[in-house]
Order: C-alpha cells, then structure tokens, then sequence
C-alpha cells in the first residue's frame, strides 16, 4: 500500500476513533512515546509499529482537541443563555442576504446579562434583516435572546457554533467599528461580490445564477428546484467549485503565461499565488482546497523533477484539510468529494482494464473513456450518497457522460468572461448568447434526464 | 504569416469559437422554433410543471411537503389538471403567501 494512503488512513482512523474517547493527556502521552520510540528504534518492526501508533494517536488527540470548547466557552452559559439581553463580537463570514434577510456567523467576544456582563468566545448564528452596508469585519452589539440551534448539522456540527439569534430589527444591531477580519479574507469577498456583479450585468438571471455557482461557488444563488434536481441526477457536483474548475483556472493561467514567456520557476510562484487566490475567491471550501494541494504538489513534483503520483497528492491534501480541521471527516461534502476522486484514481484503470482495449477513433474513445470515468465517480460515491440520503441514482453515469464537457465549456467561458468584460465591459456581447444558451441546454437536458424512468430512486426510512 | 505561439493561436481560437457559437445560436434562435424552444430563457426555465410533476418532484419546491405534494397530485386527478396557480388556493394547507412563493419555482403547463 502506498505510504501516503496508509498514513492518511491510519490518521482518518485515529479521528474516527476519537469521537469515542474523553481522555486527551494518556492519548497524548501514548503519542510522543512511540513518537519517542520511532524515532529512537533501530529494530524496523518495532519503529513500524511506533509509527502507526503515533499517527493513530495524532488522529484521536487532533479531533480531542478540536472538541474541546475551552473555559470561557459561549457553549458553557447552559440555562443561562436565555438571560443573555446582547452580545458583543465581529461577523467572521460574508454576510448572505436574501429575501430582505441576511444571515451570518458572528464571534462572541462578550455576553451581556441585564445585571453583568462577561467575557467569552465561540460561535452563533445570526438571521436579521438585510442592512446594506453589512459585510465581513464589522464590529457590532446585537440585542436579542440566545436560542438552542435548530439544525445543527447544518454546520457540521461544530462545538464552537453552539447558539442562534434571530433579530426582528435592525434597531436591536448597533454597528461598533469595522476593524476585524482578515485583509486577505476582506480582499477575496470583494473580488467574488465585483466578479459576481460582472456575471449578473453581462447575463440574464437563471444563467448568471448558475454561472456563480459554477466559476464563484455561490451555490445559494441557483434555484432550489434546480438544484435538488441535479443532485437527484447526480450532477450537482458541477455547481459546486471543485477539481475540475481548479484544473481550468491552471490551465488558463499556464496558457496564459506561456504566452508571456515567463521562465519555468517564476511560471511555477505565479501559477500557485493564482490557484492559492482562486481557492480564497471560492471561500476555500473542501473541494478546492484538495484541488488546489493536489496540483499544487503535482507542480511541485514536476518543478523539482520527481515522479507525479496523484494518490500521494491526494493523500497530501486530505492530511492538509483534516489537519486543519479534523471535523471535516464527518461532513458529508468532504467524504464525496474524496470518494469522487479516490474511486475515479483507483477504479478507473481498473475498469478500463476489464473492458477491451479502446481501438477506435478518437470521439468514440473519448466517450467511452468518459463513460469509464463517470462510472467509476458514481460507484465510488453511490454507498455514501445512499447512506447520507437514502437515495441511487441509476441516471447519474448518463448525465455527467453530457452535462459533464459541457459543464467545462461553460466554465471555460465564465472565465473567459469575467476576465475580459473586467478590462471592457461592452464585450459581454461576444460571449453572453453562447452561456445563456450552454447553461439552457443543461437545464433541459437536466430536467429530461430526471423525468426519465428509474432516473433516481428513493428509499424511505 | 501568423507569428504566434501554440497558446497564443488556442487563447485566440477559443475566443473566435466561442463568438461564432453566440452568433449562430443568435441566428438559428431567429429562425428556428425548436432551437429557440433549446436555448432560450423563458420565464419556466428551471422550473416545474405542476400539471406533470409527480409527488417526489414536488416535494423539492420550497415550502411544499409530501403532504401538499400529495393533495396537489390528487386535486390534479379530480379534476382533470390544474388551469392557473389560483386553482391551488382551494387546496388545504396552502395560502396565498405559498402560492407566491411556489409561483417563483413552479408553471402551469398544458393540461395533458
């Protein structure tokens, strides 16, 4: 077994396993002793040995101490909470307004209770009414009640989101400064609200909606019937940023810089300062943070001459995600995501290797190779989507051999898009028919696709 | 003749692909009614035909659960279809609020 992939699965176990365990110092002691004992060993099987336990251990001692709340928690007020009359704190997130109504997630820095206030930290839920100058950073006193969460699974579960407020009117939210945040983060949220504002001026509503999710990963901006349809076709993963808008953004980008001659190293630092850009335009989430490790160690690898292996790569970026928060193993975002591209690593040669071999020319080899593709993705995700929504999609295989490519186009030609009415905005023109009617064409065959028979099939519990 | 790279002439090919792709799917849209009916943005783009969605179907449109889905589908039966989306108002569970709010997600189609 590649050693990559059995560190990353001995350490996904380490984190399955402690969602069991209380204790953090004698799982922590038992780590640096056989970290001790590997690194001082000489005998290989006993160093193997310590090695597999240090990393097993780093798993459990990782989810510990992401669990632990900390004193001072705002998930300690208990009973108490509902005597809460304000709160003190900064929105750590860009602010999403719909419907008149806006909703964020805002860091506590202090709670104030009719006769005394307090100091603490953790996460809430807020839903108020849409103010326009709202964004992420601004400091604020929101008056209101803490209430228990409604759906808690909605953020993964997190410890560190442990309450809601809902706030009926603007009077009860008193801005206090604008002073927090990241520059970076604040930069990337401006960037993707002028990129958006670009999409939505060059084209009509249902493709600049689709065209966000697609190139911006604002999936909330698309329709919800559209949206439950391709995810019963199994095609909602093309409205989500993924890989494959990854790999266009480096194709681009390289493309471009050839066509500057830059050198193969500074190529290289622009190439990754871009896709390291794009991933904090897209709002990092899982998908393109694994794409943007997995080319970035590709390039590397490439860069200082040694054999590309795309199972390390992959293994790489999910050690990087679950380091940085070992949570993710459980959202169910994240578990597609991996399964998509292991099960297309690992499945797909070995079904072109049952098949016979492609000596056709080159349209059918293409579609018999996306065909492959395709089937691989859907039964390497097909168990986890039937677990999480008790739901198969026989018609997925059929949907992405054709939404798929022309889900390429359209992104190829969002991005096309964006940089050139960024530079003339009367230049939309030339692009704006072809989208609009790329992204009509997908909704229909979508929507054909669905009504076929037996397209999905739902099991009720 | 063509001083350019092999990236210089794909970046420029993909721009002129793309702009004879709009302007033939602006010509062949004005004079053809069934590429029309393929490409263009009509006001029922993305959405669901009340008169042939099935229950399942109509659970995904906000605001409408398995049990509305099924008076829909039996109100449908009754009587022969659904001819506006005032029609649903006589169903139980739904008001005018939800018939505004289905009204940005669903269409009345013909009646088959």
């Amino acid at each position: 077994m590649n050693a990559a992939l059995f560190t990353t699965v001995l350490f996904a176990a380490g984190i399955a396993a402690g969602t069991a365990v209380r204790a953090f110092a004698p799982i922590f002691g038992i780590a640096c002793l056989s970290l001790l004992v590997a690194m001082l060993c000489r005998g290989k099987i006993i160093s193997s040995c310590a090695s597999v336990a240090t990393v097993f251990c780093a798993g459990v001692c990782a989810i510990l101490c992401q669990q632990c709340a900390g004193a001072g928690h705002i998930a300690d007020l208990g009973p108490s909470a509902g005597r809460v009359t304000a709160v003190r704190g900064w929105v750590v997130e860009e602010v999403k307004k719909e419907e008149g109504r806006a909703t964020f997630l805002f860091k506590v820095e202090e709670v104030i209770f009719p006769a005394s206030r307090r100091s603490c930290h953790g996460m809430i839920f807020v839903r108020c009414p849409a103010i326009p100058e709202q964004r992420y950073g601004d400091e604020l006193l929101i008056e209101g009640g803490l209430l228990p969460l409604r759906f808690p699974e909605r953020f993964g579960n997190r410890s560190d989101i442990s309450y809601r407020m809902s706030v009926p009117s603007s009077y009860f939210i008193r801005p206090t400064g604008q002073n927090k945040g990241g520059i970076c983060k604040k930069a990337a949220i401006r960037c993707r609200e002028y990129l958006r504002c670009r999409l939505r001026q060059s084209l009509k509503p249902v493709a600049a909606s689709v065209m966000e999710a697609m190139v911006l990963g604002e999936k909330d901006a698309v329709s919800p019937v559209t949206y439950q349809q391709m995810m019963r076709t199994g095609s909602v993963h093309i409205l989500v940023v993924s890989g494959t808008n990854v790999a266009v953004v480096f194709f681009i980008i390289c493309q471009l810089l050839k066509i500057l001659r830059l050198p193969r190293w500074p190529r290289f630092c622009v190439t990754a300062l871009f896709l390291v850009l794009y991933c904090a335009l897209t709002g990092a989430s899982n998908p393109v943070v694994r794409a943007t490790v997995m080319s970035l160690v590709l390039m590397l690898a490439f860069q200082v001459r040694r054999e590309p292996d795309i199972r390390t790569a992959c293994c790489i970026s999910l050690l990087f995600i679950l380091f940085l928060d070992p949570r993710q193993l459980f959202d169910i975002g994240f578990q597609l995501s991996y399964a998509s591209v292991l099960a297309i690593i690992i499945l797909y040669p070995r079904l072109r290797a049952l098949c016979p071999p492609l000596t056709m020319r080159w349209p059918a080899r293409a579609l018999s190779q996306g065909l492959l593709v395709s089937c691989s993705a859907w039964l390497g995700t097909a168990p986890l989507i039937f677990y999480h929504f008790r739901m198969i999609s026989p018609v997925a295989v059929l949907a992405n051999l054709f939404i798929v490519p022309l889900a390429g186009f359209l992104m190829f030609s969002g991005f096309s898009l964006m940089l050139l009415t960024s530079v003339a905005p009367f230049s939309a023109g030339i692009f704006s028919p072809a989208i609009e009617a790329g992204v009509a064409v997908m909704i229909r065959l979508n929507d054909a696709l669905y009504r076929l028979p037996w397209s999905y099939i739902i099991v009720r519990q | 003749m063509f001083p350019f790279t092999k990236q210089e002439k794909h970046a420029m090919l993909f721009v002129a692909a793309l702009s004879l792709i709009s302007t033939g799917v602006t010509f062949a849209s004005k004079n053809s009614r069934v590429i029309r009916q393929v490409v263009e943005h009509n006001e029922n783009l993305g959405k669901i035909d009340l008169n042939k969605a099935d229950e399942g179907t109509l659970t995904i449109v906000p605001g409408i659960g398995p049990a509305i889905a099924r008076r829909i589908v039996n109100y449908r039966e009754a009587n022969g279809g659904i001819r506006g989306l005032e029609d649903l108002s006589g169903i139980k569970g739904i008001s005018s609020a939800l018939i505004e709010k289905i009204r940005r997600y669903a269409y009345v189609g013909p009646v088959s």
